[in-house]
């Protein structure tokens, strides 16, 4: 699979060791910057912000966990995915890394096959669309449109089996375009309960249906055997 | 004497001379720390050399690089000396081979 789309920031104070990674990065199609310190670094994320840093916790007068944590405090980057090089593979050290939601760590001496492995699995988990919200911040609207099939109704709540993995325990709101199809006047609904894991991309959310009427109801008893469901 | 051969993944071919040659300059700075007693440089070049000649497929230059680390932080000058003309020995020694 090819990465030209993506681009890699290097931040070692090491050129030989630049140099290695920068060569197996670009074998796979991917654009590579290179900075030997932190205010370098940043320079490049000004002109270039990258889809991933490379990070080695040991530069020059200065140390990866002073970048991690300027790149705690801008928004412009403290999203994008880092993984750490380092030859330090130390407990504490490594603790210390995972409070900064660094993405992976690599100890030093470097395979060619590691690193490849590696930036394969952040690129592919980056492509899975995913929102994470702070719990006080005011929830943005997100429409997200996925194929979902029905596998449980009652006359109060559903279950929904589709690719979408709903973490919040409730307050997602959904449409469901059967309802509409069989004329079903409640078709929104609110998720009651995180999302199960059913099988590798399947999920299953509870939804309490919103505004049933009497008259939905009775349709949902009569359909319930064309549907299929129990 | 057999040279050992040292696989090398054919892509990055390229920058193996860029390495061979630091290492080259190298052996002189490990002399002249030798002959200084100079064991935070000693320690240091071992740090590099046990990251970077594993990460560029030198494994045994990278254990070398290792135990010259480990040895040159306890200001160890006979294993430091060892270890440094066991650097010798081991770039005399390979062959490198790109597949």
């Amino acid at each position: 699979m090819g990465y030209e789309n993506r681009s890699v920031l290097i931040i070692d104070d090491d050129p030989e060791l630049r140099l290695i990674l920068k060569k197996i990065l670009e074998n796979l199609g991917i654009e590579v910057f290179e900075a030997s310190g932190i205010k370098e670094a940043w320079t490049i994320i000004d002109k270039h912000p990258p889809h991933l840093f490379i990070l080695d916790l040991k530069l020059h007068n200065e140390t990866g966990f002073d970048f991690l944590e300027l790149r705690s405090r801008d928004d412009r980057v403290k999203n994008i995915p880092v993984l750490v090089c380092s030859a330090y593979g130390h407990k504490k050290s490594i603790s210390l890394i995972k409070s900064y939601s660094v993405d992976d760590f690599l100890l030093k001496p470097i395979k060619q096959t590691w690193l490849i492995q590696k930036v394969r699995k952040i690129f592919s988990d980056a492509e899975k669309l995913s929102y994470a919200f702070a719990a006080d911040a005011k929830m943005p609207s997100v429409i997200v449109t996925v194929e979902g099939h029905l596998s449980q109704i009652s006359e109060t709540s559903c279950i929904i089996r589709s690719p979408l993995r709903i973490a919040k325990k409730s307050g997602v709101k959904a449409e469901f375009k059967l309802f509409k199809e069989e004329g079903i006047s409640c078709n929104m609904l609110e998720s009651a309960y995180a999302g199960h894991l059913m099988g590798p991309g399947e999920y299953e959310t509870t939804f309490t249906m919103l505004g049933l009427t009497e008259s939905d109801a009775q349709k949902i008893r009569a359909k319930k055997s064309k549907w299929n469901l129990r | 004497m057999a040279k050992e051969i040292v696989v090398i993944d054919k892509d990055l071919e390229e920058i193996i001379p860029g390495f061979m040659d630091n290492r080259k300059e190298e052996l002189v700075e490990l002399d002249a720390a030798i002959s200084g007693s100079d064991f935070k440089k000693l320690e240091s070049i071992g740090h590099k050399l046990a990251g970077n000649a594993g990460s560029y497929g030198f494994d045994g230059l990278s254990k070398i690089g290792k135990e010259l680390e480990e040895v040159a932080g306890q200001s160890d000058l006979k294993k430091s000396k060892s270890c440094v003309a066991n650097v010798k020995v081991y770039l005399d020694s390979i062959e490198i081979k790109y597949e």
